[in-house]
């Protein structure tokens, strides 16, 4: 460390660091504004408050080359109306690249950014790789103890949502991570509200309407309340699948 | 300390009136000073189950807009010295009552009174919300049906939320669960809820259970309280829920069918 004294005008104005923020990425399939317009109208009506101004990367790898290239600044308007802020693209080839760079978007190449867990087991690594940086996701659990009645919505952002009284017909628990209820849940509970596939829901009585995770979800008709009623279940994601089992 | 209760229900035509007219006659007539509040701006029906319409000069929004003392509003209960009721206005819609008109009509009340009942209007919307606002402690009045029950838990919500005791993150306002038109005969026929269900449903304690009864109605014409009916099942289970509101313990009744004149005789 250099002994030199601080003057006002070495003091530095910034400094510049490397980050993992944890981001959200939003996998591009079809170019069709209105059709992108639509749905994420559609995925943001459940949940109005979801998001609050958090930035999203816009991955193109699962664009087929034959596509045209994105309307990048339409597509930042729609996000930013449903309080998504766009901040740049990944995976993009040349083309689609040099146009977000002209609309003032950054660029993240492949590896950068990891991919969503998934609920399937990682292939085994060769060699234990050392730990990475601790990632910045909040996995602080939100704890309710009072019962969330008819009406009510309670949204755990970041995190895991655990409630410890009964969720009425009619109510709403979301989390960004996984749900646990120990009471009954005759609501609707939507686990990784935010597209983690890998989030689970654990319910000790389960009454529910709706169960959800990563937009996956399962109305309960007749049939599956009738063979799970009042059971202690929980609920996961197998190949996009939802899949809820009674647990011992 | 005076204590503020709301009776609400979220449903309309589930009991509120009825109850709040019955539950303030009993607070009084255990000796408590009562006044009683009707919320319900624009419908006014406290003051004829009351039995006091004809005597009503001024009214909750006369006083809120200062046009009336509080003295000059509340009329005295022709049964008992010590209740006083508020009448709503007739003219005037749910608007016209104000956050803080209410809290300087509720504190003044506090003064004098020990119990202060507001029987709310129906819906969870601003009429709703101004009567369970300033509560410690609600009647949460339920029928046996899908609906009211629905409706209740929506309230519960609001209580929970949208009260003066929520707001400032003070102790949480009192519940209790007062199943209210209950016919055991129906309930049993599976033709409506069960207290059972109702309680298993809301999870709140249940302070009492009220039959339905052609009772009220014939208190409601003759313009006095159902509790006024005395030796009646209606006026015993109000009696009985008033007696566990104040700290009393008693068994539930009114919950299953009373045996008919010939399972009497000859056992069932
Ligand atoms: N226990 C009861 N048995 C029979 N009828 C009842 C009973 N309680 C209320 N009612 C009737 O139901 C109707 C609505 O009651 P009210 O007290 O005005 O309800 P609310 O204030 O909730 O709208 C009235 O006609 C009343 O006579
Ligand atoms: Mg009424």
């Amino acid at each position: 460390m250099s002994k030199i004294a601080a003057t006002a005008s070495d003091t530095p104005a910034f400094d510049l660091k490397g980050s993992t923020f944890p981001m959200l990425i939003l996998y591009l399939y079809s170019t069709d504004l209105s059709a992108i317009e639509q749905q994420v109208q559609a995925r943001m009506l459940s949940a109005p408050d979801l998001f609050s101004y958090d930035p999203v990367v816009l991955d193109m790898s699962k664009l087929g080359n034959q596509q045209e290239t994105p309307d990048y600044a339409a597509i930042r308007t729609i996000l930013h109306s449903h309080k998504l802020v766009l901040v740049g693209v990944a995976n993009a080839g040349e083309e689609h690249a040099e146009a977000a760079q002209k609309v003032g978007l950054g660029l993240f190449n492949g590896g950068v950014l990891t991919k969503p867990r998934v609920a399937e087991p990682a292939p085994v690594e060769e060699a234990p790789q050392p730990p990475a940086e601790p990632v910045a996701i909040s996995r602080v659990a939100r704890i309710i103890t009072s019962p969330v009645r008819t009406g009510q919505q309670i949204y755990a952002k970041g995190g895991d949502l655990i409630v410890l009284a009964p969720v009425s017909a009619g109510a709403e628990v979301l989390a960004d991570g996984n749900i646990h209820v120990y009471a009954s849940l005759r609501g609707r509970a939507l686990a990784g509200a935010r597209g983690d596939e890998s989030a689970r829901i654990f319910i000790r009585s389960m009454e529910a309407e709706l169960i959800s995770i990563a937009g996956s979800y399962k109305a309960i008709n007749e049939e599956l309340s009738r063979e799970m009623h009042g059971k202690a279940v929980q609920a996961y994601l197998v190949d996009e699948q939802l899949r809820i089992e009674v647990m011992a | 300390m005076a204590k503020v209760i709301v009776v609400t229900s979220g449903k309309g035509g589930v009991g509120k009136t009825t109850t709040s007219a019955s539950f303030a006659t009993g607070l009084a007539l255990q000796g408590h000073k009562v006044a009683v509040l009707d919320f319900d701006v624009g419908l006014r029906n406290l003051d004829l189950i009351m039995g006091c319409e004809r005597r009503v000069v001024y009214d909750f929004v006369n006083v809120i807009n200062q046009e009336a003392t509080l003295k000059q509003a509340l009329i005295k209960d022709k049964h008992c010295d010590n209740l006083y009721i508020l009448p709503a206005s007739q003219t005037r819609d749910k608007d016209a009552l104000t956050v803080e008109g209410v809290e300087r009509v509720i504190d003044e009340l506090k003064e004098s009174f020990d119990y202060i009942v507001c029987d709310s209007p129906a819906g969870i919307e601003k009429g709703a919300i101004m009567a369970l606002y300033f509560a410690d402690e609600a009647l949460v009045v339920t029928n046996p049906e899908v609906s009211s029950v629905r409706d209740s838990d929506r309230i519960l919500g609001m209580l929970s939320a949208k009260s003066r005791r929520a707001e400032k993150g003070e102790s949480p306002v009192k519940e209790h669960l007062l199943v209210t038109r209950y016919s055991p005969k129906r309930a049993k026929n599976g033709e409506m809820l069960s207290v059972a269900d109702v309680q298993e449903i809301l999870n709140v304690p249940l302070l009492g259970v009220i039959p339905e009864s052609e009772v009220v109605l014939q208190a409601s014409n003759a313009g006095a309280p159902a509790i006024h009916q005395n030796g009646s099942d209606v006026s015993e289970a109000y009696g009985d829920a008033i007696a566990r509101f104040l700290g009393e313990e008693r068994p539930m009744r009114f919950t299953t069918e009373k045996p008919g004149l010939l399972q009497r005789l000859f056992g069932g």
